[in-house]
């Protein structure tokens, strides 16, 4: 049962991103990333992350998502331009050839013999409790650090949205 | 270790079509988008580490729940600054396309003027 959900959510998230990736209109792009990233938070449930599924959906296939299609309706691309932007041919090819010894070395890598934890995981591993206590006690200072980077940069968007070039 | 964390597999092929994504297309909307792509398979490689993992081989139950929080807490920290990112670079977007009328990154060459 949990590998039959993990193979679907991982087709799904992998079908969507070639979608991403290739279509040449960004709002189709930009929906089948939602989909890609709705199968990831999936994936993440089935690792017993429930905060990060709960978080995914909410700032990334949420938040960040509508964003990114809020802009490219004010952008308003004409159909001629984003014809001409799809994905280049000889620029396809050089990538591939770039991507094969990165993938041999990742194999390389991480194809060695990794164990599976030796006892059987705890059957409260993903309570909120504990990971609250992590974020606020051991991770306080990169957790307040974190809030005034989302200020800046909130606040930088708006500025670099505003200014008169 | 690809036997047996599977989640490792989909994590690198994520990846390697947000790489692709971001070094064929022009388009700068959907390389943004790839970049996300990328950051998400990263993501996905960190949680399953968190099951999976050889240090955890052997490991008792409070290492194993010690290492998950962690695990989760990196993650939750990336999200949060993608979130950043994608606000900052969308925003160098609007002001990009003001100035030159296009998302065509091959149009992008100036430094200044």
């Amino acid at each position: 049962m949990e590998s039959v959900v993990f193979w679907l959510l991982s087709a799904t998230a992998l079908i969507a991103a070639v979608l991403t990736v290739t279509r040449k209109n960004p709002i189709s792009a930009a929906l089948s990333l939602v989909v890609c990233l709705v199968a990831i938070a999936g994936l993440f449930a089935t690792l017993s992350a429930h905060f990060l599924f709960v978080i995914q959906l909410l700032v990334y296939a949420g938040a960040v998502m509508v964003l990114v299609l809020y802009v490219i309706m004010i952008l308003n691309l004409r159909d001629r331009e984003m014809r001409a932007l799809g994905i280049s041919k000889p620029r396809f090819l050089l990538a591939i050839a770039a991507a094969i010894p990165v993938v041999i070395v990742l194999v390389r890598i991480a194809g060695g013999s990794g164990g599976r934890p030796a006892v059987a995981p705890p059957d409260d591993l993903g309570a909120l409790p504990a990971l609250a206590e992590g974020l606020f006690t051991r991770y306080l200072v990169p957790f307040e650090v974190l809030s005034v980077l989302l200020l800046a940069a909130m606040v930088g968007a708006v500025v670099l949205a505003m200014r008169k070039f | 270790m690809f036997t047996e964390n599977p989640y490792l597999v989909v994590s690198l092929v994520l990846f390697l079509i947000g790489c692709i994504g971001v070094l064929t297309r022009r388009n700068l909307l959907v390389v943004l988008m790839a970049i996300e792509l990328m950051l998400n398979a990263a993501n996905l490689a960190f949680l399953s580490f968190t099951r999976s993992s050889p240090a955890l081989a052997g490991a008792g139950e409070e290492t194993m729940r010690r290492m998950f929080i962690d695990g989760n807490v990196v993650v939750f920290f990336v999200i949060a600054v993608a979130a950043a990112e994608a606000a900052v670079g969308l925003a160098i977007v609007v002001a990009l396309f003001r100035k030159k009328e296009t998302v065509n990154l091959d149009r992008f060459t100036a430094l200044h003027q």
